[in-house]
């Protein structure tokens, strides 16, 4: 039988590969999902040609190829792994070049740096292709040793650095810099080191005034400055690491602690410290509000509700996606309060903030109720803000096929011909774009249009009540539209309106639904039709003098008294 | 794609020998389809200036090999093309211009299928004597709402595919840079806005750049719409309070209303703004200023002050003059040009021809944001019988925003028909009994470009070369505080 030998590295580059696969294919599908969705990868040389503008540009083009994976999670979870073990090996290099004593240790804990900063739902792979090419720097300019072609060398891979990985750049000259002044004992090594200095100090400064035409400050920082520094800890401790390595390499010399079992002792343990770390830091709130969003995004309603469940999470986007949700299904008025409705009113829709990162969620709202010009408008402001994307292009390509506007949808799905997992839904969906006469005869477009109301009028875009009541004078047939005028009115706490448009309501409803029936009971009891609904608003306003209420069952606690009583955020009336 | 060239008829004939040879391509048997094929941009029966960009197109005929031959007397370049792309080399397409000046180029496609060649109607291009303008400079936005985020003002270099920034939005900390406007097509004389904390109207004079604070407590707002007067001392400014709406349904998804707008000018020398009653009345909203080529007048247009009643699709503007005395600083006779309010309509974007006899516009139903307009289209009048004529250029959709090229021959226009949304630069040629060509889309080197480009080409200015300006000293005079300029009053 063959026997499998496996030496220390070897061992801890399959535990590296097999815990980064565990851990992000058992917790990561939400951040691999929410990624998925903020990047779009084009084979195209127009979308190559825009990353070229910045420093890092290539490793930012990069990072967006292998996210394109992301695609199928499980995919993701593979490259995430694959790219965590090409930094444990490599790092291992570069530690065994510099004789560093626990190389495997500080590998590890480099990939564990990388995990951590690969949790944050913002941090791309962008970091970790960084180090990986820095490493590969690093490495060949510890192979060379005769100073000139060191020097050469060094000066050379600062600027493909900085050009490739712009202000990751220091992960290379930070070590190299180092290395060149304790690994090395030739006299050069310090004219070396001050070349290698002012070669990295003045690489972007250089390159800011007479390529890049960028501000200084800038150029010594991009594209590390963006998402609010929270890659710039991470690249810190990154190179505090390789530069204590190198310390240690050297003040730890000839100390043969590798071959021993006291070795495997110590990675254990900082592998145990990683696990504790990486799922501490793991956040399930986040995950909730990643993973409803991501559903709601893609029109999975059962899954939206079924990850809101009885989440308490203070995010606008759970109420947004869930009360969408029960829209959609057709349970909104029965059903608004079995849900926590904590940000009332606010939990309908987002109002128009011009910073503000959610245009690619609002617009579903506006869509839902049949405003497709104004979720046109939200979803294309998305693409300026966000870039184009895949999720965003499939919601402009149906919003323009409905507006009738098919080379408008033909651009976007151009667009997503350009890429490798959504050209197939832009090849399935382009003959949409040539026959407008067929067009006009699909269900969705048919049902769709009809709800887009008959006049044209200036939208207020702030006060939703008015833009509601707008489309359900314009076309009171617009079933979405009166279930959110009713539960804007139910959460605003404006029940009076409600019943004031009751014959609108049941228009579309031969038996009241059940938030409608409640909110009656309090104010029209002669409405109610369901005995059942009275004798419960009684029972709840003898529960409700005692301070048992809160302990109450289901039925009550999930009720439009309760709800008005002790959750509804705005003034009572 | 696979390209092959000949320069003479011998030449010619040897590849077409070879061509038969290695594809059954005999010629004399070839089946002619008896209609024009189709060409994406549409680039037959066009004139074309000496100096452009291979016009490189797509045949969107159904096949699985095409062959172009474009023919000028004893001339040709070849082009083969499994794709339906016709991408023609740069130095064979400017060799072949420069043969037919004053001629015809002439485009014979041959498309195959199963290995059945057909061959089209041919089609021509003239290209004329008169060059454009090497440089077109366009902002590059996307065609949005309210919002931005990448945004800046290029240059392309039309005469091959070259294109160069002349500031982006990443060196001025992401605000927005708009309004860019270059004295009579001088690539030494230009401004534009950067918006913003830090913002300012960046003016460039042979090389020297200043930044200026155009807003005065005069002033509605600092310096809108510019246009430079031909001295190169003054930039008239409208100055807007402007609104957007959002229309709930309908072909337009937005609208853009001014509120109040008057016209000032800046003195570049002094660094003040005056202006006159004549242009900064209360009874009316005055924009889009541009100068005639002598200096002499500021062309504007012009609308009744709206109310607080008025409904934003009844403003409409007319076409208006003033007299300007540039040594004295004095204006004069103010003279309705054009009375566009009469016949439901209103002017924008009014650009006096480089010979000062024509003024090109734009003519929509309603107010100044004919860039949404989908019945806006471009007008020409003639300055001395005040004939207006309707242009052969325009299509079903948005014609706007234009300028000439400095020799009048030829000029830029951005249009909406390709999907309605982002605008295109388009060329067209004006010929000696002032009508005009076909129009043609700026060309690219991937002849697909446009499909999917999802970014606006925002006002196509034309620009004399040589352009060779160090984008640096505009990024580091954007760091610096704008000057605050003066009001001054008229003597």
């Amino acid at each position: 039988m063959y026997k499998l030998k496996l030496n220390e590295s070897g061992f801890w580059t399959i535990i590296t590969f097999l815990f980064s696969l565990v851990y992000f294919s058992l917790w990561g599908q939400a951040l691999i999902q929410y990624q998925n969705d903020q990047h779009l990868f084009l084979y195209s040389e127009t979308y190559w040609q825009q990353f070229l503008n910045m420093p890092g540009g290539m490793v930012q083009w990069l990072s967006a190829f292998f996210t394109q994976f992301y695609y199928y999670y499980l995919l993701g979870a593979i490259v995430i792994a694959l790219l965590i073990t090409i930094v444990f090996l490599l790092s291992g290099i570069v530690l065994k070049q510099l004789k560093t004593p626990f190389k495997n240790s500080i590998a590890l804990i480099l990939c564990i740096v990388l995990t951590l900063l690969l949790q944050n739902y913002e941090n791309t792979l962008l970091a970790v292709l960084a180090v990986i090419i820095n490493l590969l720097f690093i490495i060949s300019w510890l192979s060379v040793r005769r100073w000139g072609v060191r020097l050469i060398l060094g000066l050379l891979s600062i600027v493909l650095s900085y050009y490739i990985t712009g202000a990751f750049y220091w992960v290379y000259t930070i070590p190299v810099i180092a290395a060149e002044l304790i690994v090395y004992r030739d006299i050069y090594r310090f004219i070396n080191a001050v070349l290698l200095l002012i070669t990295s100090l003045s690489v972007p400064y250089y390159l800011a005034i007479h390529y890049y035409y960028i501000f200084i400050e800038a150029a010594y920082l991009y594209p590390l400055q963006t998402k609010a520094y929270t890659l710039l800890p991470y690249v810190t401790a990154l190179i505090a690491i390789l530069l204590l390595s190198i310390i240690s390499g050297k003040l730890i010399k000839g100390v043969k602690l590798e071959k021993s079992h006291r070795s495997y002792v110590v990675t254990f343990l900082i592998l145990c410290l990683g696990v504790i770390i990486v799922c501490k830091n793991n956040n399930s709130k986040l995950n909730t509000i990643l993973k409803v969003s991501y559903s709601g995004k893609h029109q999975q309603w059962n899954q939206v509700l079924n990850f809101v469940g009885e989440s308490e999470v203070n995010n606008l986007l759970i109420p947004y996606y869930t009360n969408l949700a029960l829209a959609h299904k057709g349970v909104l008025l029965d059903q608004l309060f079995c849900y926590s409705q904590k940000a009332g009113s606010k939990g309908l829709y987002f109002t128009w903030e011009k910073n503000q990162h959610l245009k690619e969620h609002g617009g579903l709202f506006f869509y839902t109720v049949g405003y497709v010009n104004e979720a046109h408008h939200w979803a294309f402001e998305s693409l300026v803000q966000t870039g184009a994307v895949a999720p965003v292009l499939k919601d402009l390509v149906r919003y323009n096929l409905v507006l009738g506007k098919t080379s408008g949808a033909r651009k976007y799905i151009n667009v997503l011909k350009q890429s490798l997992f959504y050209r197939q839904w832009a090849l399935k969906n382009e003959h949409l774009c040539d026959d407008t006469e067929k067009n006009d005869q699909l269900n969705w477009i048919q049902h769709k249009r009809s709800q887009i109301p008959s006049e044209d009028y200036f939208m207020d875009v702030k006060i939703y009540e008015k833009d509601l009541l707008n489309m359900v004078v314009s076309k009171p047939d617009n079933k979405m539209a009166v279930d959110y005028l009713a539960a804007y009115y139910l959460l605003s706490n404006q029940a009076q309106k409600l019943i004031d448009k009751l014959a609108l309501i049941k228009q579309h409803y031969p038996v009241l639904p059940l938030a409608v029936q409640e909110a009656c009971a309090v104010y029209a009891p002669e409405i109610v039709t369901d005995k059942k609904v009275l004798m419960r608003y009684k029972y709840y306003k003898e529960s409700r003098r005692t301070t048992e209420i809160h302990n109450a069952d289901k039925e009550l606690i999930h009720s439009f008294w309760y709800y008005i009583d002790f959750v509804c955020p705005h003034d009572k009336n | 794609m696979i390209l092959r060239t000949g320069f003479n008829d011998g030449l010619f004939s040897l590849l077409l020998i070879l061509l038969i040879g290695c594809n059954s391509f005999h010629e004399s048997d070839i089946p002619v389809v008896n209609r024009l094929p189709v060409v994406i941009p549409d680039y037959t029966e066009l004139s074309i200036p000496p100096n452009i960009a291979p016009l490189n197109f797509r045949i969107k005929e159904e096949g699985d090999k095409y062959r172009v031959v474009i023919r000028c007397h004893k001339q040709s370049v070849v082009v083969q093309s499994t794709d339906g792309n016709v991408v023609i080399p740069e130095r064979k397409w400017k060799d072949l211009l420069k043969s037919a000046v004053g001629k015809e180029l002439v485009y014979t496609i041959y498309v195959s299928e199963n290995n059945k060649w057909e061959k089209f109607k041919s089609y021509t291009n003239k290209v004329v004597p008169e060059e454009v303008d090497q440089y077109l400079f366009y902002r590059l936005i996307y065609p949005g709402y309210e919002l931005w985020n990448e945004m800046g003002i290029y240059g392309r270099d039309v005469t091959c595919f070259d294109e160069i920034p002349l500031i982006e939005n990443k060196s001025v900390h992401n605000h927005c840079v708009n309004c860019h406007s270059f004295k009579q097509n001088s690539p030494d004389t230009f401004m534009f806005h950067v918006r913003g904390e830090k913002g300012g109207t960046i003016i460039s004079k042979n090389g020297l750049v200043n930044k200026l604070d155009t807003k005065t407590q005069n002033m509605l707002s600092g310096g809108v719409y510019p246009a430079w007067h031909p001295n190169g001392r003054y930039i008239a400014f409208s100055t807007n309070k402007i609104q957007q709406f959002f229309h709930a349904r309908g072909d337009k998804f937005i609208d853009v209303s001014d509120f109040a707008s008057n016209l000032v000018v800046l003195d570049t020398k002094t660094n003040t703004v005056f202006s006159d009653s004549s242009i900064q009345s209360a009874e009316f909203m005055e924009t889009f200023p541009d100068w005639s080529p002598d200096g002499k007048y500021l062309y504007f247009t012009r609308a009744e002050q709206r109310t607080d009643s008025t409904q934003y699709n009844t403003i409409r503007y007319n076409l208006m003059r003033i007299a300007f005395d540039a040594r004295n600083m004095t204006f004069g006779e103010l003279e309705l040009i054009y009375d566009a309010s009469v016949q439901n309509k209103s002017v924008t974007f009014p650009k006096v021809s480089p010979d000062g006899k024509n003024l090109m516009f734009t003519l929509s139903d309603y107010g100044t944001f004919s860039i949404w307009h989908k019945e806006a289209d471009l007008f020409m009048m003639d300055l001395e019988t005040k004939k207006v004529s309707k242009l052969p250029v325009n299509s079903d959709d948005v014609e706007s925003y234009h300028s000439w090229s400095s020799n009048g021959k030829w000029f830029v226009f951005s249009s909406k028909r390709m999907d309605g949304q982002c605008a295109r630069p388009y060329f067209a040629y004006v010929n000696n009994d002032g009508t005009v060509g076909k129009p043609f889309l700026l060309p690219q080197k991937d002849p697909e470009f446009y499909d999917s480009y999802l970014k606006t080409f925002n006002i196509p200015e034309l620009v004399k070369a040589p352009f060779n300006f160090d984008t640096w000293k505009l990024v580091r005079e954007a760091a610096f505080p704008a000057k605050k300029v003066k009001h001054t009053t008229l003597k």
